[in-house]
């Protein structure tokens, strides 16, 4: 479960930008929820400071019971690797490593046997429909197979949530489609909590709830039926 | 260890998936860093051991006992002939030898038409077949014949005193022939006629000012017998990284039978020679320093170029979860691999092409052949110096990139 309290974002500089402002909220487990809102509302400050790539400057962020903002910085590299995936707009891929290489890397970072966790990346590709491209590089793969490649990454670890930052935002939209069908399957079918930030209506029907976002504000909470 | 394991996988990805040619030129400059770093110090140690084998060949031998100096300063060592034997029965001693120091000057009618060149120096009393075995005048002849025998009315003259070899013409006699005659006024009076027997030339101008006579000749002028104004003496184990050590067991050895004879080691008898030494060694140290900081450099320009081209990368990894340490560990590993790739190839041209090289092609400069003076320590040195550049060089980039923020990194 996620809980945020009061969360505030200011980036600093001449004029300083109050990205966020005391955002409140609940993210239950199994939950897929779409942060939505116009360009500029704050829609990826948000998912950077719940997936602990960014630090708020106010506010208190509560994972799975967690205070994570109370950890060190090595001890939220760790959160990371062990309970969280995040999936990024530009798929984000090792260019030097393979698609297996890619997905068993924060695997074989977790520890564990070598074998144990190639066989597991090789399931996790094959749950995204990438059997037949494990030896591939990512040149070699198309915009969507790499955003597929970037999600079984997410998972391979298992993570109890999985944050996506407009992850259909460079794919077509056959791609985007398969991408977020492949969400909602995890979700529906695995119980996988999902965060997405998305600024397409139409993809909103995947999710369960929309969280609306407006100058850095929570607008609203949509429920989808 | 996991930690471990997983910097050395990125680090071997992203060699092996790195540009090739640019990996062999970076692993090629490193290695001629390397090879710059081993032979400059080894040339000029090569320098500083020919001047030092020389010395020792030619003058001093390893060490050089002098009469006493303390209570009262004595012109002679006594009982020369019992001193030596004493000496060489001490294990490791090769063999000692005798010297009888006079001052003469030397007078050189050239033309036969009464006019005398006239210049002074050091004449040398030795005993011919004894000195073979403790310097190597013998072997430096280059006109005539070396002395022999009681050598009645004979001198062999060093190539600057003789002239025509070179030197300076202000201190030789212009161009002694073998079969001419010089003639001597010695500092206590005596004038002789000696017939020049041979020139040599040991190419080090301590020696080459000199001439040498016969001991029974000297004794004869001074009028004494069975002393000496020097004793030299060849040890064993002259030539090695502790010749210095085990000339200092001998000396201290000889000195403790001999307290009141002065017993130094060559190196301390000839203060100056031993100043140019230490000199080379620090200029063989600041080039080995520039030559390190040159490969301390190159790596770390190296690595950090790889690593901002990687900065995208590097967010990446941090926010996917692999600890900054990893990151880091495997800039170090890459910067690790390249420095010991060119060491090795370094090794390989410094051994297999280099010294042999050196060895059959000598450098061939006034004070004798020069050959690489490669000591296994010197390039153990170089090797711990580089790869600790190296390690320096690598982490110092590595850090500065994997500690930025991860948004900064991703998004620049």
């Amino acid at each position: 479960m996620i809980r945020v309290e009061n969360l505030k974002k200011i980036y600093p500089g001449r004029v300083p930008v109050l990205a966020l402002r005391d955002a409140t909220f609940d993210v239950m487990d199994g939950d897929f929820v779409a942060i939505m809102g116009r360009s500029g509302s704050g829609k990826s400050t948000l998912l950077h400071q719940l997936g602990l790539i960014d630090t708020p400057t106010e506010g208190k962020i509560l994972l799975q019971g967690i205070d994570v903002l109370t950890l060190r910085e090595s001890e939220k590299t760790l959160f990371r690797l062990r309970h969280m995936g995040y999936v990024f707009q530009e798929y984000a891929l090792i260019a030097e490593l393979t698609a297996l290489e890619n997905v068993f890397l924060p695997a074989f970072a977790l520890g564990g046997n070598r074998n144990d966790y190639k066989k597991k990346a090789a399931e996790v590709l094959g749950v995204v429909g990438l059997s037949n491209r494990l030896d591939h590089y990512p040149s070699e793969l198309s915009g969507g197979e790499q955003q597929r490649v970037a999600i079984a990454r997410a998972l391979i670890n298992k993570p109890k949530i999985l944050f996506a930052d407009e992850p259909t935002a460079n794919l077509d939209s056959l791609s985007a489609k398969v991408v977020l069908e492949l969400f909602k399957k995890l979700n529906k079918e695995l119980g996988q909590t999902i965060v997405m930030v998305t600024h397409e209506q139409e993809d909103k029907k995947y999710a369960d709830r929309v969280l609306w976002l407006k100058d850095g504000l929570i607008e609203g909470i949509e429920k989808i039926t | 260890m996991q930690a471990l394991r997983v910097a050395i996988f990125l680090a071997y990805k992203s060699i092996i998936k790195g540009n090739k040619s640019t990996v062999f030129l970076i692993i090629f400059i490193l290695s001629l860093s390397f090879i710059n770093l081993i032979f400059i110090s080894s040339i000029l140690k090569g320098i500083v051991e020919a001047v030092d084998r020389q010395v020792i060949n030619n003058l001093t031998s390893n060490i050089v006992i002098d009469p006493q100096e303390e209570p009262a300063i004595k012109d002679f060592i006594l009982h020369a002939a019992e001193t030596r034997r004493e000496i060489e029965n001490i294990p490791g001693v090769i063999s000692t030898a005798s010297h009888y120091k006079l001052s003469a000057t030397l007078e050189y009618d050239k033309d036969k038409n009464n006019k005398f060149k006239v210049v002074s120096g050091e004449i040398v009393g030795i005993n011919p077949e004894e000195e073979k075995l403790v310097t190597g005048v013998h072997k430096s002849m280059v006109a005539g014949r070396y002395l022999e025998g009681l050598g009645v009315e004979e001198i062999i003259l060093g190539g600057d005193l003789a002239g025509g070899y070179g030197g300076e013409d202000l201190i030789s006699l212009g161009g002694v022939k073998v079969g001419d005659k010089v003639l001597l006024t010695f500092s206590n009076g005596v004038v002789r006629n000696y017939k020049v027997k041979g020139v040599f030339l040991a190419r080090l101008g301590f020696v080459d000012r000199l001439a040498f006579i016969t001991r029974q000749e000297a004794e004869s002028i001074l009028p004494i017998y069975n002393n000496a104004s020097q004793i030299l003496v060849k040890i064993d184990a002259s030539n090695g990284p502790n010749t210095a050590e085990v000339e200092q067991y001998y000396r201290d050895k000889i000195q403790s039978l001999f307290p009141n004879l002065k017993v130094r080691r060559w190196a301390e008898f000839l203060g100056a020679i031993a100043n140019i030494s230490k000199s080379f060694d620090v200029i063989s140290s600041v080039v080995s320093a520039i030559g390190l900081a040159v490969a301390a450099i190159t790596i770390f320009i190296l690595i950090y170029v790889n690593a901002v081209n990687k900065r995208r990368q590097i967010g990446i990894l941090k926010a996917i979860g692999i600890k900054q340490n990893i990151i880091i560990g495997s800039y170090i590993i890459q910067a690790l691999f390249y420095t010991l790739s060119g060491i090795i190839i370094g090794l390989i041209l410094i051994f297999y092409l280099i010294e042999p090289y050196f060895f059959t092609h000598p450098l061939k400069l006034p004070i004798g052949d020069t050959y690489l003076a490669l000591h296994a320590a010197g390039v153990i040195l170089s090797i711990l110096s580089l790869l600790m550049a190296g390690l320096i060089a690598g982490f110092i980039p590595a850090w500065q990139v994997a500690r930025e923020d991860i948004l900064k990194a991703i998004w620049g």
